[in-house]
């Protein structure tokens, strides 16, 4: 039995078996797909590790204190790790640079009681020369046919877009503290948090906008009813661009239902442009969660933008135990079943050294 | 099976009677029972208030009800649907009657809302030493462990038995109705009509919800 978080240590044959599984059809699938695998390193300088993760995950970081070697952090996450090594390796990619990656994060748990836990995460980045949205959809479209290939049972891909509550966030007049508590309510969607915040420090036409947002939960019809509003804040034209992406996935992966996530705020401070997410019923967690994240590579000395997601090896193994897909047992090592074909557009990997 | 939490004590009966509202055909509650068949396929578990959020949050339940002054303390991570408007109480700062303690170094002050506390004090600028009680910080200054309480205060009945006085309220306290962050988003209508909010225009069960126009847009 996995743990429903999916821890991937202390694992006994039968649910190793079952993680390598997963892991192998995801690296395999994403390697047709043009994306080579790295191992970016277990064993940070915890200051890298901390420049390069969003500020919640920060708090998640476990630290060493080794003598005569400076203070080291397990990673949290594996972008930090990439970022790190494609600084590193690549001056000026000559094309997008296709990366995915396999292997344990390690997180101090929140609150009292334990010391850490790890994760078996999976994922893929892709670096571009310059930031940008360019990629997102090709990325978008990976994770959710990840998702099928994977036959999750009725996954749902929620999409988010820090640019759609970005620019109201930056033009409400509060001061520091107010922000981060509004940053709070609006993790928690909490609506009577948000006016006790207006009641507080005063409402502003941006705070009744992210209320209506708020309020209209995943309805696309009620955030185009906010059009002017949005137009007025230049943010129609992200609107447009989620659509756009929409219908890249309506394409690409029809089975897959999509939902949207207006005012998603978590690691605002990190992400820069679309956000997504996957959810499937009964497990607690996202499986999946990624996004555009244009600030790390220029914090590292590097022009570069950069796209990606992970996943949750151990949830998706928890998922697919309580609701099996309808392969055969030995899925997905000698069936002679093939992952599903990959976008066209999606070519070999270039610009790495 | 879909399962919400409930908080044992004062606000249970309420819950309760706010569940029936919803539809939902309830059993008597016995003593030292844990688990409720509420029908429709739910349950409902019976916990200690700061436990309500752990359980949520994890996805051991999907849904909860618990009082603000838990979700103030714990800050858990999960989504906070309504305030419910029952269960209402105060977060209140209490002592013994007359004596004004400030100026006499550190405020010593007993709670079992410590992270609450300390930043309702480090917010007025006063010193203090914040001492976490698990159970009856009334006793805390009659024993003269602390000068002042925070604490739930509802009648003030426990407070006037112990010879303290409520100095200040704090917060008001109600029950909220809170969330797995996994869960709300396979919610049934029913909770979204509960939270007062508008669920996805698929039900949950339907095609893509993000309207894909068949030509170009």
């Amino acid at each position: 039995m996995i743990a429903a978080r999916g821890m991937s240590a202390g694992l006994w044959m039968e649910p190793t078996r079952r993680l390598r599984e997963v892991e192998r059809a995801l690296l395999r699938f994403w390697g047709e797909g043009g994306y080579s695998e790295v191992v970016p390193p277990l064993l940070v300088p915890e200051a890298a590790a901390r420049r390069g993760s969003p500020e919640a995950l920060d708090a998640r970081i476990l630290s060493i204190r080794s003598e005569g070697v400076g203070d080291l952090a397990l990673r949290a996450d594996f972008t930090s790790g990439v970022a790190w090594m494609v600084s590193r390796r690549v001056e000026r990619p000559e094309g997008p640079l296709r990366l995915c990656y396999s292997g344990p994060v390690v997180r101090r748990p929140l609150g009292e009681g334990s010391v850490g836990f790890e994760i078996l995460q999976a994922g893929c980045e892709r670096v571009s020369g310059s930031p940008g949205p360019e990629g997102d959809g090709e990325v978008l479209v990976l994770a959710a046919e990840s998702l099928l290939t994977l036959e999750l049972k009725a996954p749902v891909l929620e999409l988010g877009h820090w640019r759609l509550v970005g620019p109201l966030l930056d033009a409400i007049p509060w001061p520091p503290e107010g922000r981060e508590a509004l940053v709070r309510a609006l993790n928690r969607k909490s609506r009577k948090a948000l006016a006790e915040l207006e009641d507080r420090y005063g409402g502003a036409a941006e705070t009744r906008m992210l209320g209506r947002l708020l309020h209209a939960g995943h309805r696309p019809s009620d955030v185009e009813a906010l059009r002017s509003d949005l137009s007025a804040l230049g943010a129609w034209e992200v609107w447009e661009e989620m659509r756009e992406r929409a219908r890249e996935l309506a394409t690409a992966a029809p089975e897959l239902r999509l939902r949207l996530d207006p005012v998603d705020v978590r690691h605002w401070d990190y992400y820069t442009g679309l956000t997504f997410k996957a959810f499937c019923k009964g497990h607690p967690y996202a499986l999946l969660s990624g996004g555009r994240y244009d600030g790390l590579y220029p914090s590292l000395g590097r022009p570069f933008g950069a796209v990606g997601f992970a996943l949750d090896v151990g949830g998706v193994c928890a998922v697919r135990e309580k609701a099996p897909p309808n392969r055969p047992a030995d899925w997905p090592a000698g069936t002679g079943e093939e992952p599903r074909p990959t976008a066209e557009w999606r070519g070999p990997c270039p610009g790495s050294r | 099976m879909p399962r919400i939490a409930l908080t044992k004590g004062r606000i249970l009966e309420p819950a309760l009677a706010w569940l029936r509202e919803r539809g939902f055909r309830l059993p008597e509650v016995e003593a030292r029972s844990l688990l409720l068949p509420l029908g429709d396929g739910w349950e409902a578990v019976l916990l200690k208030g700061p436990d309500v959020p752990v359980f949520v949050q994890n996805g051991a339940a999907d849904l909860g009800i618990v009082g603000s002054d838990i979700l103030e303390e714990e800050a858990p991570d999960v989504y906070d649907l309504k305030a419910l408007g029952f269960g209402r109480c105060r977060l209140s700062l209490a002592g013994p009657p007359g004596r004004d303690p400030r100026g006499e170094g550190p405020l010593r002050v007993a709670t079992k809302y410590p992270r609450t506390a300390e930043r309702i004090f480090r917010e007025s600028g006063e010193w203090v030493r914040i001492f976490r009680l698990r159970s009856s910080a009334e006793l805390a200054p009659l024993l003269g462990l602390s000068d002042l309480i925070v604490d739930v205060v509802d009648t003030g009945r426990t407070l006037r038995e112990n010879g303290l006085v409520e100095k200040m309220t704090l917060r008001p306290v109600e029950a909220h109705l809170v969330a797995n962050r996994s869960s709300y988003r396979f919610l049934e209508d029913r909770w979204w009509e509960a939270a007062g909010r508008r669920g996805p225009e698929d039900g949950g069960s339907g095609p893509s919800c993000i309207r894909v126009p068949a030509g170009p847009s």
